[in-house]
């Protein structure tokens, strides 16, 4: 087993991002606020650290 | 564990090192961890000054699996993002975060987070435990509107009440907080997880490599503090001609 490194593009991450909200059926807000109350599923949980670490990576490439 | 802090050497290779600092946390957790699902991912951007943003995440969706006696009883997250500077190629990580779930439960049992630039309110290096305790709620209560006093009354103005989560127990700073293998020998001794036979030997030294990294990286925020412990030591140390010597006092004095 050997680590993966994938390099993404601006519109490669919107797009996943939008993949990742309509895989959940929410917004990352909403993730956030289920996940605050403890009521976010670990499979939730995966897909709002997903989110959230795209769009720490949009950030830094629209920097 | 590789410490992106203090390593960092110039040679402008990310790909290599970015994959020389996952590797090298596998090698350890396979050593560890005896279900073979230690595969770590990551996904990288360029930014527009010339820079990169990288984070790292377990290959295992849910993280990384603990087992008592075969059955799964735990998940271990383990993430972290990385940055590389344009202008010295130094490596560092901006944010870790080593957090452990039971079993089905949307509960966390606690988290070990790390954030270089973590603000004045929240330790750079700390624990959360998600426990409840009605003291610790009736305390958070009473904390009126100071620092993080303000997040706590938030809670309750909106019909929600503080909880011992939401704590930051500080743990280090910068240069001596918890490593990746305290957490997991944490979890072998307290919860008593499967291990490999190699897990101690590949813990310690996991954990002498971090603390060697991190040392070095103490030294460079103190450099007379060290000379003078080197002298002490006998040791003759003379800095040469324009060396910088002045001490890091955020990184010595930060939470």
């Amino acid at each position: 087993m050997v680590p993966t490194l994938e390099m993404l593009t601006i519109p490669e991450i919107r797009s996943r991002l939008a993949e990742l909200e309509a895989r959940a059926g929410a917004s990352a807000d909403e993730l956030r606020r289920r996940a605050d109350r403890y009521e976010l599923s670990q499979e939730g949980q995966a897909i709002l650290r997903k989110l959230e670490d795209l769009t720490y990576l949009q950030e830094h490439a629209e920097r | 564990m590789p410490s992106a802090d203090s390593s960092g050497q110039a040679d402008g290779n990310l790909q290599e090192k970015v994959f020389d600092f996952m590797l090298e946390i596998m090698e350890m957790l396979a050593a560890v961890i005896p279900n073979g699902l230690v595969g770590l991912d990551s996904t990288v951007v360029r930014t527009r000054g010339g820079g990169v943003a990288v984070t790292v995440e377990p290959s295992e969706e849910l993280g990384l699996r603990l087992d008592i006696d075969g059955a799964e009883t735990f998940r271990l997250i383990v993430q972290y993002r990385l940055v590389l500077s344009p202008v010295s190629h130094l490596v560092s990580v901006d944010r870790s975060t080593f957090k452990v779930n039971v079993h089905g439960s949307a509960r966390p049992l606690f988290t070990v987070d790390y954030l270089r630039d973590s603000g004045s309110d929240v330790p750079s290096a700390h624990y959360n435990v998600h426990a409840e305790r009605q003291d610790m709620t009736d305390a958070l209560i009473a904390t009126g509107g100071r620092r993080c006093g303000k997040i706590y009354q938030k809670r309750v103005a909106k019909g929600d009440m503080p909880r011992f989560g939401d704590v930051h127990f500080p743990t280090g700073g910068h240069r001596f907080r918890p490593c990746l293998e305290d957490v997991l020998e944490m979890m072998i001794i307290e919860f008593g997880i499967d291990t490999v036979n190699s897990a101690s030997a590949a813990l310690h030294e996991g954990r002498r490599r971090w603390r060697v990294r991190q040392l070095a990286a103490a030294v460079s925020d103190d450099p007379m503090t060290a000379v003078a412990e080197l002298d002490r030591l006998g040791f003759d140390v003379i800095p040469r001609e324009g060396t910088e010597v002045s001490p890091r006092l955020d990184r010595l004095t930060a939470l």
